[in-house]
């Protein structure tokens, strides 16, 4: 316990000096903003960013990128409630009572009962990474190459099986991402493959110019083919305190979206947007009134919420000791270690301790500066709606491309951008996700290596990927996650003869 | 018909990936080359396109494909996002030749003017504002190395 508040106290210097503190809010900010506003995700922001922070001590950069995709889990609320948009997937289930509590004058209580609840939920979760982080990384250390193999092909299946759509479009989807991770120099051989003479290719598909294009730009085109209109405010936000009835009903429901958030999150593939759900679910099927959900309830707006911020907290345990990504936000947080030329993994404790407690402990902070962002001075994000988005969207792209240019100072990386940015669209369009293909780009160098590694290390004994326990438990289930969908689909046939199978 | 476009390129995509894959070496089990790993995901990815074919024939009736397919994209829509598309292409390939300022200032009129038609004066007025400050705050501010042009600015 004394080894847990001396590590805590660490942490604590580290994160509120003086340049910690700074990025810390800043995140947290920025991430508000881009909550509040639709049309740049956490995703495309934080990747936006990462050029900007090459330049800051490690530590400050990984701070304000955590701190953005914490803060956009706050901000999404705010335009679930007031405009029954949300700015993020994962407020979506906020819209269904939140946005009908504002109908009926009560968008105050909605608001501050989210902030309120995305507070509790924030710091229960970095609780858990505080107390699981250590144990976790110190059993990973032990973790080989085929082993390895297996954790990745296991959260590959699980971010097809929950990234929602369909499976045969998230496999085709991450496949693609696969092989863009291959287009540059081999990372055995460093034989050029895929760069058809090009030295923009030979570097490799650069993280910027894919995951801006595919979310940044690709958020941007949709909302143009849309017309880019947007509903405005206008209604007065009132009653900034929950009254003593709304906690009491609130509190319960806040404690189990943590603690179902927290540990959706640790899985890969459940991201922030399926905890939510789970969350909202869960509260009907529980509540007395389960027909009033839709209607204004409030514990239908606290436990998503509190789901969806412990999640985003949950989602950074597999990155601090795997260093595998489970959702795409993550996986920019990934690409932000590497450039700094830090290792996510279960070496990050012991080789980095000042970034590991350092960001963990930032998040407490975060957690404190977001409750002071929300809550008094909600009402300037919601004027922040109020800026028509033909302004916004040319700024939008400017940013995207000066983002993507600054990584390398490389003029065809913005012209990659746009391609991967119609890739994105036309995914979208399609119904394709993009956090598969994003996943797999950023895992597939080290997936690839650490099979060939172990195929060189066995002399091409495949039993070298059964070996060992866990990596068969991870295969077990990997299997059953291939198998489970063929069972589903012969029931449904059975309950459903004319139903289609998605 | 539509539907199974997008499948019927990721294929195609595949093949052509496989190849030069393949061409790449494979090496042996034991000693993969430099192919190996993008051959067999290239793999991955025709029968996953192959099994997208059928899996979209069978999804749809013909008539409810092809009514599906209509409602996808609308055309006045789809232009407009290629255009900007191209817009930002383009950005990219003449920010060398043009420099930042003079590239951005083009980009950010064709925004606000041809794409989204605001009156002259105040898209003119916006564009050389925001070219303006963005230079300020990347370049003087964060000191990132913007390309000066063939114009020296």
């Amino acid at each position: 316990m004394d080894e847990f508040f001396s590590t805590l106290y660490f942490g604590f210097s580290v994160s509120l000096a003086p340049a910690n503190l700074f990025a810390c809010f800043v995140g947290v900010l920025v991430g508000t903003a881009i909550g509040v506003l639709p049309g740049l995700g956490p995703v495309a922001t934080m990747s936006l960013l990462l050029p900007i922070t090459i330049k800051m001590e490690p530590t400050a950069a990984i701070i304000i990128m955590a701190g953005v995709f914490y803060g956009a889990m706050y901000g999404g609320s705010t335009t679930s409630i007031l405009l029954n948009l949300p700015g993020e997937a994962s407020s979506v289930v906020t819209t269904l009572d939140g946005y009908q509590m504002a109908r009926q004058g009560r968008a105050g209580p909605a608001l501050a009962i989210c902030a309120w609840g995305s507070f509790i939920a924030g710091t229960l979760g970095v609780l858990g990474i505080t107390l699981m982080a250590p144990p976790l990384a110190e059993m990973a250390v032990k973790i080989g190459p085929p082993e390895l193999v297996a954790l990745l092909c296991l959260s590959f299946l699980l971010v097809i099986q929950f990234s929602g759509g369909s499976r045969p479009r998230a496999t085709a989807s991450a496949l693609l991402g696969f092989l863009f991770s291959t287009v540059g120099l081999d990372p055995v051989e460093s034989t050029p493959r895929y760069d058809f003479g090009s030295f923009t290719l030979m570097d490799g598909v650069g993280f910027a110019p894919l995951v801006i294009g595919l979310f940044g730009i690709s958020e941007v085109l949709i909302s143009l083919e849309k017309g880019g209109h947007m509903e405005v405010f206008k209604g007065k936000i009132a009653g900034l305190w929950p009254t003593r009835q709304d906690w009491k009903i609130s509190a319960p429901a806040i404690m189990r979206g943590s603690f179902i958030g927290f540990f959706m999150g640790i899985l890969p593939g459940m991201g922030t947007i399926v905890p939510p759900f789970l969350s909202y679910s869960i509260e009907r099927r529980i509540s007395r009134h389960p027909e009033m959900f839709g209607k204004g309830v409030i514990e239908g707006v606290a436990g998503p919420e509190a789901a969806n911020n412990s999640a985003t907290a949950g989602s950074m345990i597999p990155l601090l000791t795997l260093g595998i990504a489970p959702s795409a936000a993550v996986a920019v947080l990934t690409a932000a270690f590497l450039t700094h030329g830090v290792q996510p993994g279960p070496l990050l404790i012991t080789e980095h301790p000042t970034i590991f407690w350092g960001v963990v402990t930032s998040m407490y902070t975060g957690n404190v500066l977001l409750l002071i962002l929300n809550l008094p001075l909600v009402g300037m994000w919601a004027r922040l709606l109020t800026v028509p988005y033909r302004y916004l969207w040319p700024m939008i792209l400017l940013f995207c491309c000066i983002g993507t240019y600054s990584v390398s100072n490389n003029p065809m990386d913005v012209f990659l951008m746009a391609v991967f940015g119609f890739l994105g669209y036309m995914m979208r369009k399609l119904n394709y996700p993009g956090a598969p293909l994003v996943l797999a780009f950023v895992l597939g160098g080290l997936f690839e290596e650490k099979i060939r590694q172990s195929l060189v290390i066995s002399r091409g004994n495949y039993d070298t990927f059964i070996a060992h326990p866990l990596a068969l438990i991870a295969w077990i289930v990997s299997a059953a996650l291939l198998v489970y969908p063929f069972f589903l689909h012969e029931k449904k046939k059975q309950s459903f003869p004319l139903e289609e199978d998605e | 018909m539509r539907r199974i476009a997008p499948p019927a390129a990721l294929f195609v995509f595949s093949l052509l990936m496989g190849f030069f894959a393949h061409r790449l070496g494979l090496g042996n089990i034991s000693q993969p080359g430099p192919g190996f790993f993008p051959f067999w995901i290239s793999a991955g990815l025709t029968f996953s396109s192959l099994h997208l074919m059928v899996w979209s024939m069978r999804e749809l009736t013909a008539d409810e494909l092809f009514a599906a397919a209509e409602t996808v994209f609308s055309l006045a829509g789809f232009r407009r996002v290629v255009v900007v598309m191209l817009g930002t292409a383009l950005f990219g390939i003449f920010l060398e030749a043009l420099g930042f300022i003079l590239t951005t200032f083009v980009f950010m009129v064709f925004c606000w003017l041809v794409v989204d038609r605001q009156p002259y004066l105040r898209g003119l007025l916006i564009s050389a504002a925001a070219s303006g400050t963005s230079f300020i705050l990347f370049a003087k501010m964060l000191n990132v190395h913007f390309p000066r042009g063939l114009l020296g600015f």
